[in-house]
């Protein structure tokens, strides 16, 4: 299976399958709760149409503080509704004393914040009474590293027995702003975790640093990446195609996508994706 | 837990005050300049879709006003979609930008209310008769609505203009069950304008649990030397023309 995230600008064309015609559909659930009219109509027929995968935005699994639980019960409810195949959240914190600032901080690399961490993803997942699926984000710098990366991602998903949403390009970003072999990295994860994978562009905005835009198309070596990864999984995962912004027409993205199909399907020669 | 709420905090403290005195370590110092910035943007876009007439108005000061809001309001909410509103409500306690641009307040409560209704949760809408018999009906309204009461004409002239013409206005903005949107300027006495927005504003509040006669004994309070009952009753009269009164609650 080969995905999508929703994006207003593609509703139309996602709906009546112009232009692009996924698999499945992701998105946020916090750009969609609490909305009504026009864009909640929108909502409904994509649900009716797709396999939905929620991506979540604000939970802020590394904050300090416990997750906020009136969110959290109105959340279950939303993805009860849109009945979500999966919820996947970012391993990172947004948010500390409560004060959201919408971007994703790196939580720091240290047996301290493993403990706490695993606490607050049991908690959730007890609340959701769903799997939770994590993401490796991209990061800049990392905070008072005790470890490295795939060390701390790797204690999480294993002591708090979740998922893993391995985002493919957050891998080379971070494989080439910090300096390591992103393949040795992807095979230090425990990779019968994944649950599935996410795919992206990003932009190289100094010599030796990239950020993850997801406003560019996906590079050829983010595509060999991929390839390289799934030959690498147990078993075949759908594949989700982030763009949010300077947005192309549908069709554009329907290349991105035939792409990434005939990608898992040379590794996998059509073997059927499995989910829940 | 200390260290690891410390470094949270002392890093989140830097992406929003750009406060440096980050005494741990990090593995990249030259890219966490970049933070800060990925943060304002995302503040500043958000912000600039929901008001760009605002932006405009306020020239250099836009970019100030958005720094200030991001180092002194804790944003609460988990949905970026309203983040306008608590911006708005941050700017309605800064006298010194309000008192600089006095069409201000009433721009960005015109432009949220424009976007707002829009995207106004669904209610259930109740069973609803069309004719009400007595004065113990209870009325029900268009919920997806937001009544203005402005001062100056922002709806139809450009700030700067609106500036020079001061006029005390009620304004509806709404959108219908065809999710077009929509704004309705109720022509009253300026006398009654003020009793008009809050009989609106509790209407809504109270939307078909409150009776005619309940009503107009609360917009009592608002008017002087004028019976309420009959002005509840235009008022509502005047909903009804424009299709925004729906019926009267049947149990």
């Amino acid at each position: 299976m080969i995905g999508i995230g929703l994006r207003r600008v593609l509703s139309e064309a996602i709906i009546h399958k112009k232009g692009i015609a996924p698999d499945f559909i992701e998105f946020a659930p916090e750009n969609w709760m609490g909305i009504g009219g026009y864009w909640r109509k929108q909502l409904k027929q994509v649900v009716e149409r797709y396999p939905v995968f929620c991506h979540g935005l604000s939970l802020s699994i590394g904050s300090p503080e416990p997750p906020d639980k009136p969110f959290l019960g109105a959340l279950k409810k939303f993805l009860d509704e849109v009945q979500a195949v999966y919820y996947s959240e970012h391993l990172s914190f947004s948010k500390v004393q409560n004060a959201h600032l919408y971007e994703l901080f790196p939580i720091p690399f240290t047996e301290e914040a493993i403990k706490h961490v695993v606490k607050q993803i049991r908690y959730v997942q007890e609340v959701l009474e769903r799997p939770l699926v994590i993401e490796n984000i991209s990061y800049y710098t990392a905070v008072t590293p005790e470890m490295d990366e795939a060390t701390f991602l790797r204690a999480i998903l294993e002591e708090s027995d979740c998922l893993l949403l391995l985002d493919v390009n957050n891998v080379y970003v971070n494989a080439f702003n910090h300096g390591y072999d992103p393949m040795a990295f992807i095979s230090a994860l425990p990779l019968e975790r994944v649950a599935y994978i996410h795919i992206a562009g990003h932009e190289q905005v100094e010599p030796s640093l990239i950020i993850d835009t997801h406003g560019q198309p996906v590079i050829a070596a983010v595509y060999e990446l991929l390839e390289e990864t799934l030959k690498l999984l147990p078993k075949e995962v759908p594949i989700l195609l982030e763009r949010d912004f300077n947005i192309p027409p549908a069709e554009v993205l329907q290349g991105e996508l035939n792409v990434l199909k005939a990608i898992k399907d040379g590794v996998f020669q059509k073997s059927t994706a499995t989910i829940p | 837990m200390a260290s690891f709420k410390k470094v949270q905090q002392q890093f989140h403290d830097y992406c929003r005050k750009r406060i440096n005195s980050l005494d741990f370590h990090v593995s990249r110092k030259d890219a966490l300049p970049h933070y800060p910035r990925l943060v304002y943007n995302i503040f500043y876009y958000n912000l600039l879709n929901a008001y760009p007439i605002t932006a405009t108005y306020l020239g250099e000061e836009w970019e100030t006003l958005v720094t200030l809001f991001l180092k002194k309001h804790d944003c609460h909410t988990h949905f970026i979609w309203l983040l306008p509103q608590e911006f708005l409500s941050f700017v309605e306690d800064q006298p010194y930008y309000t008192d600089k641009f006095p069409v201000l307040l009433d721009l960005m409560r015109w432009e949220w209310a424009s976007l707002y209704v829009q995207i106004m949760q669904d209610v259930e809408i109740p069973s609803l008769a069309q004719e009400c018999n007595s004065l113990e009906a209870f009325p029900f309204v268009n919920p997806y609505q937001q009544p203005l009461l402005l001062h100056y004409p922002v709806f139809r002239l450009s700030p700067f203009e609106a500036e020079r013409h001061p006029q005390k206005t009620l304004l509806i903005a709404y959108r219908t069950e065809e999710l077009k949107s929509h704004y309705l300027q109720l022509h009253l006495p300026q006398e009654l304008l003020l009793a008009a927005y809050h009989l609106l504003k509790h209407l809504l509040y109270h939307n078909g649990k409150l009776s005619l006669l309940a009503l107009s004994q609360y917009i009592a309070l608002y008017l002087q030397n004028k019976d309420p009952l009959p002005f509840t009753l235009q008022l509502l009269n005047v909903l009804a023309e424009k299709g925004l009164l729906w019926g009267f609650r049947k149990d």
